[in-house]
């Protein structure tokens, strides 16, 4: 028979370890066209973060994402990072950015204040241009005042920042302090189908709403949190290192150490809490690694939602499952008993 | 991987001639998933490949005075396609459904999961199940043998090395059939089967199953038929305590191991379940055509 069972996971994650030098740096260089060149030595995944970056230098200069080329991840040429770890980028590295841009910013407002007949303080950068805070009608485009900061004032607009988030130490008595410079929450709620006959478990969906602080680039959350839920699939019910007895891996190849594949993957509803940090570039702080932490959790108290049984050690496979139904039937109790009422089956 | 010559013969009398030429040294290349996986893994390289893809009288689904011919170089694509497959024998769609992945049911044909002969291949139970025959092409001549004959254990057929595997038949009687086929692997998609299974059996006057086939693969060194699970049922009425019996029966006639996908135990405990829902399913689809 087919059971259904719901099941919630939460958890909350730090984000900018600070118990060791945790830096980042980065130069931005705004070019005479308008245009500004980011130097990261963060590492692109696949999971966008130089798109996040870019986006960040992109609102500080008050320019277009599209207008910002980064330069990444070259030892030779580009900045120290301490690397795409700890989902530090967005928040490490994009406040090393964030510091630069601003200050290669503040050389565009010294150059154009006197353009404009105004006090540096009293300009902005939007949409390309310097303007004049309350009176944007008095503009001069951020590639004209870039021009004239090379080519007349004889102060190029650049800016090289880092950003360490602030080391505390703990304290060697009782271990307290402050570890981290901030942190992330989520819920996951799972629905299951387990198949008590064969201990099959099927994720039908997963409901997963997620505070990253300020949701710089929202598709890329969702699609961050749709990764981390597949990594928490395959380490609820797939993945699983298998040592022979001279402890040597059985299956080191993608045939055998079994992940999720598209067709094993849940309808997912992602639900972006977003949440100002004011320490972080913009009030954002990441949501990386913490999208796969609750999946797993939340799978299994699906499981025992749908067949009254605790899965103890992971991966839940489909023989686990059925053997621990097993040893729930011989042990005479009933599934129902003192556990959560059962949904009805399909 | 090795140089090796290609040849493409474009006739079974071709084939035969360039296997009699270069046998025990050449392999046949059909779709090439098993094959080109092996020629990499392996430090045997085979001097001559014969491609078979070019060889008319491999391709091709159609009703012959014999039944339904199914040529082995027919894709597990090809077969998923098939309007007469889809209409007689959905089971066969089910499993070429559950052959690796789009790329892989591409490629890869019916007759080389049949001649590869590993003992979890998703298109075997069917065919056992439909009392599926082979044709075999050789320097006699062709020759024609049950599917169950085919099969000599894990990777390894009563082909010669000069011998061609030219289609499948599924005998005219049994076009039609009612089957039913399951797969049960570790994940939904590139699985390999820790279990696969088919039923198939005819409704019999009094609704008594007739012509009852049940056909394992994954827990013996073949693909194998429950013939004992088969007689129990022959002539008895269609019940679901009847279809339980059976998938008990069934159990006792596998040979199944343990490895790190699954326990030999929880093998007997699929194919007592897998049995019954084949058997189940194989009924459902009879009432839904009523």
């Amino acid at each position: 028979m087919i059971r259904k069972g719901r099941g919630i996971g939460c958890m909350w994650y730090p984000i900018g370890f600070t118990v060791m030098a945790n830096p980042s740096a980065a130069t931005v260089k705004v070019n005479e066209d308008g245009t500004a060149t980011l130097l990261t030595g963060t590492v692109e995944t696949g999971q966008g973060s130089l798109t996040v970056l870019g986006q960040i230098a992109a609102e500080e200069l008050g320019i277009a994402t599209d207008d910002v080329h980064v330069v990444s991840a070259d030892t030779d040429t580009t900045p120290m990072d301490t690397g795409a770890i700890a989902s530090r980028t967005t928040y490490v590295t994009g406040n090393a950015i964030q510091l630069a841009a601003e200050k290669a910013k503040n050389i565009l407002f010294e150059t154009a204040a006197p353009m404009l007949g105004v006090k540096p303080s009293q300009l902005e950068a939007r949409d390309r241009k310097i303007q004049i805070k309350n009176f944007p009608q008095k503009s001069v485009s951020i590639g004209e005042v870039a021009n004239r900061a090379l080519s007349v004032t004889g102060e190029p607009p650049i800016g090289s920042a880092s950003y360490n988030p602030p080391t505390v130490a703990m304290d060697p008595e009782t271990g307290q302090g402050k570890p981290f410079s901030t942190y992330v929450y989520a819920t996951q709620i799972a629905e299951v189908e387990v198949d008590d006959e064969t201990g099959e478990v099927v994720v039908l969906r997963i409901a997963a709403a997620h505070d990253c602080g300020t949701a710089i680039n929202p598709m890329l959350v969702e699609g961050q949190v749709q990764g981390g839920i597949s990594m928490g699939i395959g380490f609820a019910l797939q993945e699983e290192m298998l040592f022979n007895d001279q402890g040597q891996q059985i299956n080191p190849n993608l045939t055998n150490y079994i992940m999720p594949t598209s067709l094993d993957m849940p309808e997912i509803d992602v639900d972006i809490v977003e949440n100002y940090d004011p320490t972080g570039p913009f009030g954002a702080k990441g949501v990386g690694e913490p999208t796969s932490v609750p999946t797993a959790a939340a799978i299994m108290n699906a499981i025992y939602d749908a067949v009254g049984v605790r899965i103890h050690s992971l991966p839940a496979t489909a023989e686990k499952v059925l053997m621990a139904i097993r040893e729930n039937q011989a042990n005479g109790q009933k599934q129902i008993e003192g556990g959560p009422a059962q949904l009805p089956a399909e | 991987m090795r140089a090796f010559d290609y040849i493409a013969p474009d006739s079974t009398e071709s084939v035969v001639a360039a296997l009699a030429a270069h046998s025990p040294n050449a392999r046949l290349l059909g779709g090439g998933t098993d094959l080109i996986v092996d020629l990499k893994h392996t430090s045997n390289t085979p001097k001559v490949l014969v491609d078979v893809s070019q060889v008319e009288d491999f391709h091709g689904i159609e009703m012959t005075d014999r039944g339904l011919r199914i040529g082995s170089m027919v894709t597990h694509t090809e077969i998923m396609k098939s309007e007469i497959i889809q209409k007689e024998l959905p089971a066969m769609v089910d499993a070429a459904h559950t052959v690796g992945a789009v790329q892989t049911r591409n490629l890869g044909t019916l007759g080389g999961n049949l001649v590869t002969c590993v003992p979890s291949m998703d298109s075997g139970p069917t065919l056992l199940a439909l009392d599926a025959l082979v044709t075999i092409a050789g320097p006699k001549g062709s020759r024609q043998i049950t599917l169950e004959e085919f099969f000599v254990g894990p990777r390894k057929t009563c082909l010669e090395p000069d011998e061609v595997l030219v289609d499948i038949i599924i005998p005219k009687e049994n076009v039609g059939k009612p089957t039913h086929f399951l797969k049960f692997g570790l994940r939904k998609g590139q699985a390999l089967a820790l279990v696969n299974a088919a039923a198939s059996f005819h409704v019999g006057d009094g609704n008594i199953f007739s012509a009852p086939r049940i056909a394992l693969g994954a827990v013996a060194p073949v693909v194998m038929r429950a013939t004992k699970a088969e007689d129990f049922l022959a002539g008895k009425e269609i019940t679901e305590a009847n279809m339980a019996e059976a998938g008990e029966i069934a159990v006792t006639e596998i040979k199944p191991i343990t490895d790190f996908r699954a326990s030999k135990e929880y093998r007997r405990e699929l194919v007592a379940v897998f049995t019954r829902r084949c058997l189940a399913g194989a009924y459902a689809l009879h009432q839904s055509r009523a």
